[in-house]
């Protein structure tokens, strides 16, 4: 079984570029199977049912949807297993920018629109600096001036990875990324992330919703940087 | 206690990029020199395409929006070719340029096939700026980067692998393209149609730099057309032009015609049609006279 978490940002276009990379999987012989990860409610699951690939869909709610992702990592492998699938295909909710919910083995694509500016591969974090594969996308928007700064500044945030320039209208960059996959290891053994998701532990996270300081404990930092515990 | 769980939070976040949420902008500035040294490793082992020597581009003919095959089968185009693609609107003339653009290898809706002195581009040529065989002008125009026009140029200068020095000459020969003239403090974003356009022109001229040059109708660019397209074909440059205007079409030496998304056929820009250009450049000078005459404030005599 091989395994290929696709991250990125909402809007950036990750559906439309994994519909057309699922077209190219089929024609190749692959057979893929699909979890769309979300946090309270999604469609794209009926987008990709079209295409004839087992489809499940996992809503995060009250949790984290990338913290979601990570621990049941298991489970989707294993209700991929059951459908015969061997590759399986976790598109996750894309929200916030600290997390990169990457397992060591699986192969990190991280999709990112070019239209949002040459400073967002900065921006972007673990999400990019760590993931194997940058999918561009939107480059017919802008001039291939800027898409080749914007691919520049993303090798400044992530220096070894695959650059793919792909438009999920036209399934521009779809093939290489279908064969990327379909070259990428299987997983075996047990799995580590390739980087912590961040510290949660405060009295937001148990459901606090005062907003003043004096009613927070945990571990918490400041607006100037400053990190500390307080509590008991 | 408190003392230890810092020191842990410190530990586990020193990964992260980004070390604390609010940075001055002397912060900022020292992140951005180490992001420019890192990419230069990159620079280092660049390699370019032969400036002359044979270059052969050939286009295989696919299928149009219908699934039929392409009526023109094969083209082959060589250095110094100006080669037109006509056809209206929908037919498919971005698309084929979109083909050229990425190399297809009949990995594209249109399942065409873009081959370079008779074989298929590597991987390297294919997407690797510095070895892109292709600059091309688009038909956007403006820019969406939140940078200045200076800062923005000597960035794709580095991209490329050149000399961000080029950034200056880039505004210089785009200030001879466009009544407005280009500043290098100026924000990307505020430049108009005109002055977006003429820049993009100069960075591919200056910049990019490849021996092949797609154009996408610089006809609505308010720029000076003909001077610009000069300026693309340069020396010994495969230049590929999408237009409507009879003038470019004319200075081509063969047009694709294009029709439902296939290639219908190629016209070979005839002797008549060389006298006929001679016409609408003449014309085309007095309206451009008239126009100057008009933006200077003047009467038309």
């Amino acid at each position: 079984m091989k395994m290929v978490v696709v991250a990125g940002t909402p809007g950036s276009g990750k559906t439309s570029v994994l519909m057309h990379a699922v077209k190219d999987l089929i024609r190749e012989g692959a057979k893929p199977a699909l979890v769309k990860i979300d946090c309270m409610w999604t469609e794209d699951d009926v987008r990709f049912k079209r295409l004839g690939l087992p489809v499940a869909v996992g809503l995060s709610k009250d949790m984290c949807p990338d913290h979601y992702a990570i621990y049941n990592v298991d489970e989707m492998l294993a209700w991929a297993a059951a459908q015969g699938a061997n590759i399986l295909l976790n598109e996750t909710a894309g929200l916030c920018l600290r997390c990169a919910p990457y397992p060591d083995k699986a192969l990190a694509i991280c999709v990112i629109d070019v239209t949002t500016g040459p400073n967002s591969p900065l921006k972007v974090g673990p999400l990019l600096t760590t993931a194997d594969a940058a999918v561009m996308t939107k480059g017919d928007l802008v001039s291939q001036a800027e898409r080749e700064v914007f691919r520049e500044r993303i090798l400044e945030a992530n220096p070894g990875c695959r650059i793919i320039e792909a438009n999920g209208l036209t399934g521009k960059g779809s093939a290489e990324l279908a064969e990327l996959m379909m070259s990428w290891p299987d997983i075996a053994g047990e799995m580590m992330l390739r980087h912590n998701p961040p510290l949660a532990i405060c009295t937001l996270c148990t459901g606090e919703l005062r907003v003043s300081k004096e009613h927070h404990r945990g571990m918490l930092r400041h607006l100037d940087g400053f990190m500390e515990y307080t509590g008991e | 206690m408190s003392q230890t769980m810092i020191e842990i939070a410190n530990r586990t976040t020193n990964q992260t990029i980004e070390q604390t949420t609010i940075q001055t902008v002397d912060e900022l500035e020292s992140q951005t020199i180490s992001h420019v040294a890192s990419a230069d490793s990159h620079a280092a082992n660049r390699t370019t395409y032969p400036a002359t020597g044979p270059l052969r581009l050939t286009i295989q003919g696919g299928v149009d929006k219908s699934g039929h095959s392409d009526a023109v089968s094969r083209i082959e185009i060589s250095r110094g070719e100006i080669i037109g693609i006509v056809g209206p609107t929908g037919s498919g003339k971005s698309t084929l340029i979109a083909d050229i653009e990425q190399f297809a290898l009949g990995d594209t809706p249109s399942g065409r096939r873009i081959l370079i002195n008779g074989s298929a581009p590597g991987t390297a040529q294919r997407y690797d700026p510095r070895k892109k065989l292709v600059a091309q002008l688009s038909q956007n125009m403006h820019f969406l980067a939140d940078m200045y026009v200076g800062e923005f140029l000597r960035m794709h200068a580095k991209s490329r692998g050149k000399d961000p020095g080029l950034a200056e000459k880039v505004i210089e020969l785009a200030n001879t393209l466009t009544g407005e003239p280009i500043n290098p403090d100026y924000q990307l974003t505020i430049l108009s149609g005109g002055q977006s356009r003429a820049l993009m022109v100069a960075d591919i001229a200056v910049i990019s730099d490849s021996p092949i040059v797609l154009i996408d109708e610089i006809e609505n660019a308010g720029i000076k057309k003909q001077e610009a397209l000069r300026l693309l074909s340069g020396e010994g440059k495969i230049v590929v032009v999408v237009t409507h205007d009879p003038m470019l079409a004319l200075m081509a030496t063969r047009r694709i015609v294009m029709k439902n998304g296939g290639m219908t056929k190629v016209i070979s820009t005839s002797a008549e049609e060389n006298r006929i250009f001679k016409d609408i450049e003449r014309v085309d000078g007095w309206l451009m006279g008239l126009r100057e005459t008009i933006r200077q404030g003047e009467v038309v005599a």
